[in-house]
């Protein structure tokens, strides 16, 4: 069987033969054919001699380089910053299991910075992009963007969530201390 | 008891010899749909005769319980459970031998058709409720949670399929109800993978000769794919254009 761009498939039906396209997304190749793994609908990149599946269901999200993630910041230590993420951006379901991520100290943002402490703390929840994925473990994350960084942040005093105060400085409004963090413009507690 | 999708073809009493008045290479009513339950990553619910089962897969998450965990796969969980209400008489809730036996076999009969590998470390659930019993829930079960797993969106390399074949008073007969399994001389569940036809799921309660066996897993295969089908045209009624 072949299909053509916009067919509707189910799992295990054959889309094509090796010799003629990649599999990509969505596919698997088994005994010289290429299959579809998902319900949903066929691509053809005759370009670039690709053939994936587009699923028609929501599918369990898979972290990938270019992802951006949403996650809790566990530990800060001077070279890096741990991170556990919570969510994939763009997916409603929570990822397949517990990730950790590190962000070096030269990815944190776009300038010098002298001591990690300035960008982030403990507790704080960053928006970061996967910048590298080596295995399950090896997660680098980055937030040198306008849009990544810290998206809520705690008060290292008395644990309250602080206030935006400046362009990288929060406030607490319950003690009154001032910190530096590197936000995120999503920043909403102002 | 409701019976709800019974229409009159189904009764006809032409070249019958079955009870119900179906052909020996008949399969009851059935009806499937997928994606029913709003919380669930991927639900369908089945009605073959009698049946009313409802199927919710969560997952892959994260194995609460570490040592389930593998660190190169995900694990496949499953929970058969029968309602107190699915039987004649009320059955005691809970988990007894039966379920336990028939979560397990349920898991194993998936297992091949999934790509686990994609997601290690996590595990996946997969829980079959039967709201009403009326014989090869089993067959039931695997069938309707097939469906669920594909509506999860979790790598399949084909759908499973489950059907049960038997004999009833001398004959080989498809899909068994209750009461041809209670009357019956004996009864097999078959699950297959429709496009390889391989074999993921064989029991047998009752005695067959050779020729009995074969003849009836011949029948159980072919009852699988009519209901393949099936479960196909609910995926494209959920999904499709």
């Amino acid at each position: 069987m072949k299909a053509k761009s916009g067919d509707f498939v189910f799992p295990g039906d054959s889309l094509a033969v090796i010799e003629e396209f990649v599999p990509a997304e969505g596919t698997y190749e088994e005994k010289g054919k290429i299959k579809s793994l998902f319900v949903g609908e066929v691509a053809r990149d005759e370009k670039n001699k690709r053939i994936k599946v587009i699923s028609k269901t929501e599918t369990p999200p898979i972290l990938k380089e270019g992802a951006i993630v949403i996650g809790e910041v566990i530990e800060v230590k001077s070279q890096r910053a741990l991170v556990r993420i919570h969510h994939v951006k763009g997916s409603s379901r929570a990822p397949v299991t517990s990730f950790m991520g590190a962000v070096h100290i030269s990815q944190a943002t776009n300038g010098y910075l002298s001591k990690l402490t300035e960008a982030f703390r403990i507790g704080d929840i960053i928006e970061a992009r996967v910048s590298r994925l080596v295995g399950l473990t090896g997660i680098d994350l980055q937030t040198a963007q306008k849009s990544l960084g810290v998206i809520k942040a705690m008060c290292t005093r008395c644990r309250h969530f602080m206030k935006k105060a400046g362009n990288n400085e929060v406030i607490c409004p319950n003690c009154g201390n001032r910190e530096k963090r590197k936000l995120s413009t999503d920043y909403r507690l102002r | 008891m409701i019976i709800i999708i019974t229409p009159d073809e189904f009764k006809r009493v032409s070249q019958a010899t079955r009870e119900d008045g179906r052909a020996p290479d008949e399969i009851r009513p059935l009806k499937i749909e997928a994606g029913i339950l709003e919380r669930a990553d991927g639900s369908s619910y089945l009605e073959l005769g009698g049946n009313k089962i409802l199927v919710a897969v969560y997952g892959p998450r994260e194995a609460q319980i570490k040592r389930l965990q593998r660190p190169d796969r995900a694990v496949i969980r499953c929970r058969y459970n029968m309602a107190p209400f699915s039987v004649e008489e009320r059955k005691r809730p809970g988990p007894d031998r039966r379920s336990v036996e028939i979560s397990k076999i349920t898991a194993e009969a998936l297992r091949p058709a999934l790509i686990l590998e994609r997601f290690p470390r996590s595990v996946i659930d997969v829980f079959i409720e039967v709201l009403e019993a009326e014989g090869g829930t089993r067959c039931a079960g695997i069938t309707a949670a097939s469906v669920a797993l594909a509506d999860a969106g979790m790598p399949m390399k084909d759908m499973v399929v489950a059907c049960a074949a038997g004999k009833v008073n001398g004959r080989i007969v498809l899909d068994l109800s209750e009461e041809e399994d209670k009357r019956g001389e004996a009864d097999m569940p078959v699950a297959i993978l429709p496009r390889n036809k391989e074999i993921t799921l064989l029991q047998s309660d009752g005695n067959l000769t050779q020729e009995e066996f074969e003849e009836a897993l011949d029948l159980a295969i072919k009852g699988c794919l009519k209901i393949n089908k099936i479960q196909k045209e609910a995926l494209k009624k959920k999904y499709g254009e």
